[in-house]
């Protein structure tokens, strides 16, 4: 049921010069969504009309809208003086107060006399003094708790393969397949939300055939709504769901940049903890197939500045696995950030059912000459580079990064100082992304080993092209991290 | 409360005069080489898709021209559309030439977007093409702010949304139908209901069969019409660009037609299980150039033997195009770094 409170006024802009159509209710007319206006200011129709509202909402199928036409008695917000609006208009609406309305009534109806709605009234007044000044006595908030309850607690623990278990061979979006899949089985709470999840099994395939395993009331399709679909899962997962959305291209989450980072992110904080919104998001980033500058973005140092989001971005299969368990088994909001390039990838994927910890980088190359530091697809790259780069002699040592919300700081400065020398390496764009964060956290912890200027690789600072050519010229490749690499090294006193 | 209500609807007249009043017949002919243009030249596309020359994306507008034509017809050269990832159509009709389409399919510096955007991005700036935009919807508020645009400026231009049915389901949609009421922008939303969203049926994505209405919450005059019916779509859209032109506002039109091939790449994708075989065989039968070439011949202003040489011409237009694109450069690396922001 929607209550539309029309009061008239946008902060100070009159909604009759910003509104078309007879009505705000009509607009139900276009959705099949019942809908009414009432007098919002008569407590008695809109306590009627909310009750048979109710019952509609409850016995139908249809959602209602109830256009409650009522007035802003004061202005906006404290700043806002209120000069602006007509004060004949003003006298009108303030003579059909709804107070007094009412209070009138009862009168009138001699359902109590004045004498006891006066005493109502005192008594309404004093709780409220009471209140006020019980709040003016309490201490203010300690400045500690600002940092507390960013994240919800509850993960479960680490549950790492010991290094005996049998693996399977598994592509990548096989991979996070099973670790859906276990989800719903395990527990109904689960469901997948997204564009064409069902019958075709997600842009990427990653959904398929989930569809026939669970039916359409768990493998949800959505219209085109990116906005909608993270709104709507946010409120199920505040509803005691345990949403899996999917956004079809990374590109896209900007379009529901609101829900995600004004709202999943911070309700647990705002509200000290008492809300949680246990939500993972699907999505895929990544250029290198021509699909040009709005199907290539890598927004995943973009979201890493928004805290109270987890930002996981998976390399291996068993790491896309063990994480994503992670990542539906907690409470938190979660991004998780698949790559294009990598879905097709087969690797090997423990049987046993392994729990990766959040915010834990692995070291994928072991070597003494220099660290690559990476996540995702780069982490493919830097593999070719380091064996480009052994036959020139230099042994690279990789760190994948596996997630960067929480952030792994520690093994990328603990490798760094082994290697005394480390090139970072992204697919966004070069400037305030991973490798600077990464860069300014190793001087601090490390400043003292290093031995060599730590340098980046990411996409230039413009949008993707389109022409192979061009992709090519501004995204990272093996060449230009083995040729950074060299730089490095050739710095070194 | 006042609300912006008043509506005057243009398209009760096109109701009243619909078969009768027939488009002249030079426009016919215009109609029919435009449609043909841009099938040939998608049918090459699509070809070079599947042998991967181009390895850019490829959403096929097969099937649906009658739609472009019919409301590019109706617009002079500096109106402006705007275009989705679905947009060779749009482009071409609008005068956008195919030398540049094919250069850009192929990520060539002679493209229209200099091999920069690939097929979902195309411009031409000199015929009323400011550029196409692949991401759902992002068509409908920038013509309405080149309407604004041209409102403010007083040049007597009309803006053109193109957008597919699941374009209405973003927010933008609305915010923007909203705005074009309250300032009687000069655009037109044309919505194209090929039935599917990619691989969802509009039925499953709404709750009725009535996209029309989407106008009417706001006042906005909507009509539902045929838009396999190239005629007809000429028709409503001349008298919503009309509408526009004289200063009475937006206007939308729900054009139902049908995309031949899948969301996106050559195949046809009978088997994905999504679409039966037999609705993709109906609307195959109501081909919106096949019926148009039946009307031309039944009012003889055309003959078997000139469709047959228009066809011929327009190949040898597309292989001129295709070869000009294989002989050109790929974009020189040194312009990388150009126009992130504009150059003084
Ligand atoms: C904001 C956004 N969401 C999702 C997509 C992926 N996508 C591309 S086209 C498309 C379907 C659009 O359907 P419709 O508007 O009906 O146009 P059609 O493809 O049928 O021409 C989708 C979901 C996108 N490009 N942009
Ligand atoms: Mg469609």
């Amino acid at each position: 049921m929607y209550i539309c409170e029309n009061n008239g006024w946008a902060m100070s802009t009159p909604a009759q010069e910003v509104s078309a159509g007879r009505s705000f209710a009509r607009r139900g007319e276009a959705y099949g969504i019942l809908y009414k206006t009432i007098d919002g200011n008569d407590v008695e129709e809109v306590f009627d009309n909310v009750r048979a509202a109710i019952t509609m909402v409850l016995h139908g199928e249809a959602p209602t809208l109830l256009e409650c036409r009522t007035w802003r008695v004061k202005g906006h917000s404290r700043s806002d003086q209120n000069l602006y609006r007509d004060k004949m208009l003003e006298q009108e609406w303030l003579a059909s107060d709804p107070l007094q309305r009412l209070r009138a009534e009862i009168l009138q109806r001699k359902e109590a006399t004045a004498a006891d709605v006066e005493a109502v009234e005192a008594k309404v007044r004093q709780h409220i003094g009471a209140a006020l000044e019980k709040c003016r006595q309490l201490p203010p908030a300690p400045a500690q708790t600002a940092f507390e309850k960013v994240y919800a607690p509850a993960y479960p623990a680490a549950k790492a393969a010991p290094a005996s278990a049998a693996v399977e061979q598994k592509a990548y979006w096989q991979a996070i397949q099973e670790a859906l899949c276990e989800a719903l089985d395990r527990d109904e709470r689960y469901f997948i939300f997204g564009e064409d999840v069902a019958e075709y099994g997600g842009c990427f395939k990653v959904t398929r055939g989930m569809l026939k395993r669970y039916g359409k009331g768990r493998i949800v399709n959505t219209p085109v709504s990116e906005a909608g679909i993270i709104g709507l899962a946010v409120g199920a997962a505040m509803g005691g769901l345990r949403p899996v959305a999917e956004i079809m291209f990374m590109d896209f989450i900007l379009l529901a940049a609101d829900q995600l980072c004004n709202h999943a992110a911070k309700l647990h904080y705002i509200y000290n903890g008492q809300v949680k919104v246990p939500l993972v998001v699907r999505t895929p980033m990544g250029g290198y197939r021509g699909y040009g500058a709005t199907h290539s973005q890598c927004f995943d140092s973009l979201l890493m500045k928004v805290p109270g989001l987890r930002v996981v971005t998976p390399w291996s299969p068993r790491d896309a696995k063990g994480l994503l368990r992670t990542c539906l088994a907690g409470d938190d909001p979660v991004v998780f950030v698949e790559h294009k390039a990598l879905y097709g990838t087969i690797g090997p994927v423990p049987t046993t059912d392994e729990y990766l910890p959040l915010g834990q980088a692995a070291i994928v190359r072991e070597g003494k000459d220099i660290t690559l530091c990476a996540n995702s697809y780069m982490v493919s790259l830097c593999l070719q580079a380091a064996e480009l780069l052994a036959r020139e002699g230099v042994q690279a040592e990789i760190v994948d990064l596996r997630c960067l919300a929480p952030l792994d700081r520690d093994t990328v400065a603990k490798s760094a100082a082994k290697t005394q020398a480390l090139v970072i390496v992204e697919e966004g764009p070069l400037t305030l992304g991973l490798g600077a964060e990464i860069a300014a956290s190793v001087q601090e912890l490390a400043f003292g080993y290093l031995d060599a200027p730590i340098l980046r690789v990411a996409a230039a600072d413009t949008p993707v092209p389109s022409a192979p050519e061009l992709e090519r010229a501004v995204l990272p490749s093996v060449e230009k991290i083995a040729a950074t690499v060299r730089r490095a090294l050739a710095t070194r006193g | 409360m006042l609300f912006h209500d008043e509506m005057i609807d243009p398209f009760q007249a096109c109701q009243a005069f619909a078969s009768a009043s027939a488009v002249d017949a030079d426009l016919q002919v215009r109609l029919y080489t435009l449609m043909l243009k841009c099938r040939r030249a998608e049918e090459r596309a699509a070809e070079l898709a599947e042998t991967r020359e181009v390895g850019c994306p490829v959403h096929l507008y097969l099937g649906q021209e009658a739609v472009s034509a019919g409301v590019c017809t109706a617009l002079k050269t500096e109106d402006q559309v705007f275009g989705t990832h679905r947009s060779h159509g749009h482009f071409l009709c609008k005068g956008g030439g195919l030398r540049p389409l094919f250069a850009e399919l192929l990520g060539k510096a002679t493209g229209c977007a200099r091999g920069r955007g690939g097929s979902m991005h195309l411009i031409d700036t000199s015929c009323g093409i400011p550029g196409t935009t692949p991401i759902v919807a992002a068509s409908i508020p920038m013509a309405a702010g080149a309407a604004l645009a041209n409102k403010m400026k007083k040049n007597g231009l009309v803006a053109v949304a193109f957008f597919g049915d699941g374009a209405t389901e973003e927010g933008v949609f609305h915010e923007t139908m909203v705005m074009a009421a309250i300032w009687d922008l000069p655009v037109v939303f044309i919505c194209e209901n090929n039935f599917y969203a990619s691989h969802l049926p509009l039925k499953d994505r709404r709750k009725r069969d009535n996209l029309a209405d989407a106008g009417k919450p706001y006042s906005i005059p909507s009509a539902r019409i045929d838009g396999n019916n190239v005629l007809e779509v000429h028709r409503y859209a001349r008298a919503a660009v009309e509408h526009a032109r004289s200063g009475r506002g937006p206007s939308f039109l729900e054009c139902r037609t049908y995309r031949w091939r899948g969301h996106v790449g050559p195949a046809w994708e009978w088997n994905l299980g999504i679409r039966k075989r037999e609705e993709v065989e109906e609307w195959l039968a109501r081909c919106p150039i096949r019926a148009l070439e039946q009307q031309l011949l039944a009012q003889k202003l055309m003959r078997e033997e000139d469709m047959t040489a228009l066809r011929q011409k327009i190949d040898e237009e597309i292989e001129d195009a295709l070869a000009f694109a294989r002989q050109s450069p790929y974009p020189a690396m040194d312009t990388l770094l150009r126009h992130v922001y504009v150059e003084r």
